[in-house]
């Protein structure tokens, strides 16, 4: 079943047959007239009877086409009354000689000529041409319509009927016209789209494209505005493209393809078995309207509501909100691939004028233009495929889009466009942090490869600060939102079982301070707390080389573990740790990371540096506080001091090897002590210190009686058994608090 | 009932047998015997052992990890008190020898049970 087709009035024989019917009675009229010599004139001025005829035609225009522009209207009234003079003067003319007849053709002037009886006949000129006195949007509107498929054609049309044409049962057509009615339900809605509803700015060029094509096949009664070039993008209108009313094409996307889409459970019975119980079994049938309305958007999306009819009811479990509920978005995504390749090609066609690029071919590659013929492969292409020329075109156009889609569509449409730009960047953590590589290895890497500072995180900035200095007065640094950093943490904390750890770097004065902290934890806190123990990881202040000093605290454990000297301005790696975590494999890890041999610091004690040693008082050793000493063999053999800190009312323990600098592990040991009161102020609250230097550990557990009486109690010595030895320690300060 | 010293000395003394090391909770070693590897870095990479699974198993809904068979190309590593303070790692060369060393073993967190 055909079409029908608009056929200009002009080319309408009935109308034509009106006027011939006119004309006949015109002159029978004039003829009988003279026989009865009855003058045709008014009995007016000659000059007001002159004025009449166009008077009654411009009436006659303005009444029949009410939305007829002024030029339209007077266009159309003077070529009546043009008409009108000539008409009369070819009827002076054609009666004068008609002498012989006994008909008194006296009384017909041949200028001016009498207002009748012409003023009966040449307004039926206007039947025929009254196509060319209407606005253009009102034929266009007729046109399109004549050009929609009868409501007969649609049901008679199989469900993939035009545009499904290669895939599917081919719609009767009649010889000769197939592509025109192929493409006749895509014209129909494009231009349905753009008639509908407020006018978009620009018509997509898919859209304008077909509409050209239109302007060319029919009666060139496109509009004007629709061949102008330029790239634009329909925006998309769900109010529009969801019009019920419309008889429509449909496209058909394979079930399989979408499946994975649907929420699982939804149906009683696999998805296989869905599919084939499909209104056309193992495939969805799309309305074209819906994806010619967001083609130029490059990607298609549809409601559940669209596709559900097609879905058997008895097999489904959720309702319809449901599984909208569970889809992403509440939409479907559709195989692009599947929908343009049921497509015209036609409408992939650039539509634009074509640009003269004579002259230009020897420019090089990257900057040449792109022939608009060209157009259509290019957006075929995937990436990876185009030549460098396409390139150019295809970004120019992904910009233009994402320019469009910014102005209408809001930051969700921002995010779409930007992610179809988006470059992706490899963004490393430190390899030193992870323990791939030792510091040697990452010097040497410095020359060669440099992180990117734009990352989601200016903690990726895991890189030398002097590295760093070089580029930050060169660029921008992206601020973080406080929102994007919670959503960051949020992430991180759903990710715990995966054991993620948040990595940072601080500049603090005078080192670099890298944390790496679980999921959780306070890290402010343990932040806080850094600040307050870094210096006394400085060369000099404890009694032997500080590979490592990790604080443990009933709400976490600090690992501060030095990467090069803090006199020379090194780093300080802090790792927090979850107090029931595995404590000893991060200490391991962090040493590996810092490339610390065990006891390989070869910085000498700052001798020269004045501490404030507090006032110590040798105090004599009960035979209690032996047998204590005794009972921790951990540490091998040690010799026991009590030294009485008078300032600070407190008694130290210590438990060393014998020759150790007792003094001045006791006034590390209240350094330490007065930087953990100092540190629970801020949050954490720590109990031990445990000071690693090489297979030595410096244990140092500070105890609070509740008589009040403060104990410290330090122990050190090389052991292999560092947790029997922080039990011992721990066992000997509470009897030491009891005593 | 031997003491948990002389357990740990009977595991280390089956043939197949590296190291035998006591832990905390933390990974850090409170008693080891045997040779062949560091005992410290067993204690701390089965602690971790110990506290990754853990997360996979409470999040798979099975409970906290109690024991715990590695076995590698070149042995097999068994943790045993995912739940106790203290915690024992046995490290062999000879994947045979893991009954003999799970009848110890468990005699032995029996006995680190009652310190």
């Amino acid at each position: 079943m055909r079409n029908r087709r608009a056929v200009s009035s002009i080319r309408q024989v009935s109308g034509w047959l009106i006027v011939a019917a006119g004309l006949v009675v015109y002159a029978a009229l004039v003829l009988l007239l003279g026989m009865a010599h009855i003058s045709p004139t008014f009995t007016l001025p000659s000059w007001v009877a002159q004025a009449v005829p166009p008077i009654l035609y411009a009436t006659i225009v303005r009444l029949c086409f009410r939305r007829a522009s002024a030029l339209r209207w007077t266009t159309a009234t003077l070529g009546l009354w043009g008409i009108h003079v000539l008409l009369g003067a070819l009827t002076a003319i054609a009666f004068s000689s008609l002498g012989p007849l006994s008909v008194d053709v006296g009384t017909i002037d041949a200028f001016p000529p009498p207002a009748l009886p012409e003023i009966f006949w040449v307004p039926l000129l206007l039947i025929p041409f009254r196509d060319l006195v209407r606005e253009r949007a009102s034929r266009t509107r007729r046109s399109v319509a004549a050009n929609r498929p009868s409501g007969a054609a649609q049901r008679n049309a199989a469900p993939t009927s035009a545009l499904a044409a290669p895939h599917g049962p081919a719609a009767p057509t009649r010889p000769g016209t197939s592509a025109q009615s192929r493409t006749a339900g895509i014209v129909s809605a494009a231009d349905r789209l753009r008639t509908a509803g407020p006018a978009p700015r620009q018509a997509s060029p898919a859209l304008r494209s077909s509409s050209v094509q239109q302007g060319r096949a029919g009666e060139n009664h496109a509009p004007r505005e629709n061949t102008r070039g330029g790239a634009g993008f329909l925006p998309r209108r769900p109010d529009e493209t969801t019009r019920r009313d419309d008889p429509e094409v449909t496209l058909r996307v394979s079930f399989g393809r979408v499946a994975e889409q649907l929420p699982p459970g939804a149906f009683h019975v696999p998805l296989d078995q869905i599919g084939a119980s499909l209104a056309e079994p193992g495939h969805l049938l799309i309305p074209g309207r819906l994806v010619l309305a967001q083609l130029a958007e490059g990607f298609v999306r549809i409601g559940w509501e669209v596709v559900a009819p097609q879905f058997p009811h008895d097999l489904r479990v959720m309702t319809d909100d449901e599984i909208t509920a569970r889809l992403a978005d509440g939409q479907l995504v559709l195989p692009l691939d599947e929908l343009v390749s049921q497509l015209p090609t036609h409408l992939f066609a650039p539509s634009g004028r074509t640009v003269d690029i004579a002259g230009l071919e020897s420019v090089p590659a990257p900057f040449q233009p792109v022939r608009p013929e060209d157009g259509a492969a290019t957006q075929m292409k995937g990436p990876g495929t185009a030549p460098a020329g396409d390139v150019t075109a295809s970004l120019a156009s992904k910009a233009g889009a994402a320019f469009d889609n910014r102005a209408r569509m809001g930051d969700r449409t921002v995010e779409m466009a930007e992610r179809e730009d988006l470059v992706l960047e490899d963004v490393d953590l430190d390899p030193i942090l992870i323990g791939q590589v030792d510091r040697a290895s990452r010097l040497s890497m410095d020359a060669h490869h440099r992180p990117s500072r734009r990352g989601s995180f200016e903690e990726l900035a895991a890189w030398p600060r002097q590295a760093w200095a070089d580029d930050v007065s060169a660029q921008p640094v992206e601020v973080v939102s406080a929102v994007d950093i919670a959503t960051m943490h949020r992430i991180l904390a759903a990710l715990a079982p995966l054991r993620t750890v948040d990595v940072r770097v601080h500049p603090v004065k005078p080192v670099t301070l890298f944390t790496m902290s679980p999921s959780g934890l306070d890290r402010d806190a343990a932040l806080a707390a850094a600040r307050i123990l870094l210096p006394l990881l400085t060369e000099g202040r404890a009694p032997w080389p500080v590979d490592q000093l990790t604080m443990r605290g009933a709400e976490a454990v600090l690992i501060l573990t030095p990467i090069g000297s803090m006199r020379r301005g090194g780093s300080v790696l802090l790792s927090v740790v979850q107090p029931e975590g595995a404590v000893a494999a991060v200490e391991r890890l962090a040493l590996r990371a810092a490339a610390v041999k065990p006891g390989a610091s070869s910085e000498p004690p700052d001798r020269s540096a004045e501490w404030q040693e507090p006032d110590f008082l040798d105090s004599e050793i009960p035979p209690l506080i032996n047998q204590i000493g005794a009972s921790i063999d951990a540490l091998g053999a040690v010799t026991v001091e009590v030294l009485r800190d008078q300032e600070a009312a407190r008694d130290l323990f210590l438990f060393l090897p014998e020759g150790s600098d007792v003094r001045m592990t006791g006034r590390f040991a209240t350094e330490l002590d007065r930087a953990m009161r100092s540190v629970s102020e801020s949050g954490y609250t720590f109990h031990t210190a445990v000071l690693r230097s090489g297979r030595r550990r410096l244990i140092i557990r500070a105890e609070c009686a509740e008589t009040g009486r403060a104990t410290i109690v330090v122990a050190g010595g090389p052991t292999e058994r560092p947790g029997l030895a922080c039990r011992q320690v721990e066992a000997a300060a509470r009897a030491l608090c009891e005593r | 009932m031997a003491d948990a010293r002389s357990l740990l000395a009977a595991i280390s003394a089956v043939t197949g047998v590296s190291v035998a090391v006591v832990m905390d909770r933390g990974g850090f070693v409170i008693e080891w015997a045997g040779e062949g590897m560091e005992a410290e870095d067993l204690a701390a990479v089965a602690s971790d052992l110990l506290e990754s699974c853990d997360g996979v198993g409470r999040d798979l809904g099975q409970g906290g990890m109690r024991k715990l068979i590695c076995e590698f190309e070149e042995g097999v590593v068994l943790v045993m008190g995912g739940d106790a303070a203290t915690r024992l790692a046995v490290a062999l060369r000879d994947p045979s020898a893991l009954d003999a060393v799970r009848h110890v073993a468990g005699e032995l967190m029996l006995a680190l049970e009652r310190l």
